[in-house]
């Protein structure tokens, strides 16, 4: 057992890694840097950017919000006009009618069918 | 080899107040111990590599959380152990070693492994072919000198299990390692 766990000892004693590797690991941390700081893109979905986003996603819904109430709006005015130009037609239409029955009534029947 | 390595986060514009001077002579002093437990474990130089300087990376975005050096050295075994094994589980579908495929033991030239250059080889091959954990336990115990308690602090595993995989693992290879042949020196 002794004998086993020295052999292991002497097995798995620290390497170190290849000459430069504190540099190589430097490196990488600027080039990581670098990376951060460069300008993004327009259409990079990154954490900067998403603020932003939802804002302007807000203003675009209340802005189609808007448009949809003022549309609503002018549908239900066009409707009333509608309907009161309906109303009016019919009432005098009615009080045409209305005389004409009573001329009729007045005159009697201007002709008469073969049959009579 | 990058690919096979996650990245967790993207690193801030200024993650610390550390400077560089300083920071290199953090990674200086513990390059060596970083190294040996990722090439310990997934036993390939380039990919340990890549590992080591992947936590060397990982603490510089996180240093602000270090509290101490003896924390630090935690924190650094700790995240190196967790990367090894987690690569070294990956790289096992891609080329496992079964205690199968390695021959009985035979007697072998009296002397340390690192004298016989064979016996050295098939006691890296049976410790290649112990599960990562199993393996990276040795590892802590015998590469860094570390007791059962703090493995199992490092490796986030109850006590007992850290205690019965070490025996198990030392059984194993007990049985297949080849015992020096007496009487003959190399």
């Amino acid at each position: 057992m002794r004998r086993l766990e020295e052999e292991l000892r002497s097995l798995l004693k620290r390497e170190e890694p290849a000459e430069g590797f504190a540099e190589r690991v430097l490196e990488r941390v600027r080039d990581e840097r670098r990376r951060a700081r460069a300008p993004l893109p327009f259409h990079t979905s990154s954490r900067r950017w998403r603020p932003l986003w939802a804002a302007a996603g807000v203003m675009l819904c209340a802005l189609l919000g808007v448009a949809y109430a003022g549309y609503r709006a002018r549908k239900v005015q066009r409707g009333e006009m509608a309907k009161a130009q309906a109303i009016e037609a019919l009432r005098f239409a009615s009080t045409e009618l209305n005389v004409a029955f009573q001329k009729a009534l007045v005159n009697g029947p201007t002709h008469r069918s073969p049959r009579d | 080899v990058a690919k096979a390595i996650a990245w967790d986060e993207p690193m801030d514009v200024e993650p610390n107040s550390i400077d560089e001077t300083e920071f290199a002579a953090i990674v200086r002093e513990h390059q060596g111990m970083v190294f040996s437990i990722a090439l310990h474990v997934v036993g390939r130089r380039d990919l340990a590599e890549e590992l080591a300087q992947e936590v060397f990376i990982q603490l510089y975005r996180h240093i602000r959380s270090i509290e101490s050096p003896v924390h630090l050295k935690f924190w650094l075994r700790k995240t190196a152990a967790h990367r090894a094994i987690d690569c070294a589980r990956r790289e096992v579908s891609a080329r496992w070693v079964s205690l199968d495929g390695i021959d009985e033991p035979i007697e072998r030239s009296e002397g340390p492994v690192e004298e016989d250059p064979f016996a050295k080889q098939r006691l890296q091959r049976l410790l290649a072919s112990l599960a990562p954990k199993a393996r990276m336990i040795v590892a802590l115990r015998y590469q860094e000198e570390m007791e059962p308690r703090e493995i199992a602090e490092i490796l986030d595993m109850p006590l007992n299990t850290v205690k019965s995989s070490l025996q198990r693992s030392l059984a194993l290879l007990r049985a297949k390692f080849p015992k020096p042949l007496e009487g003959v020196r190399s």
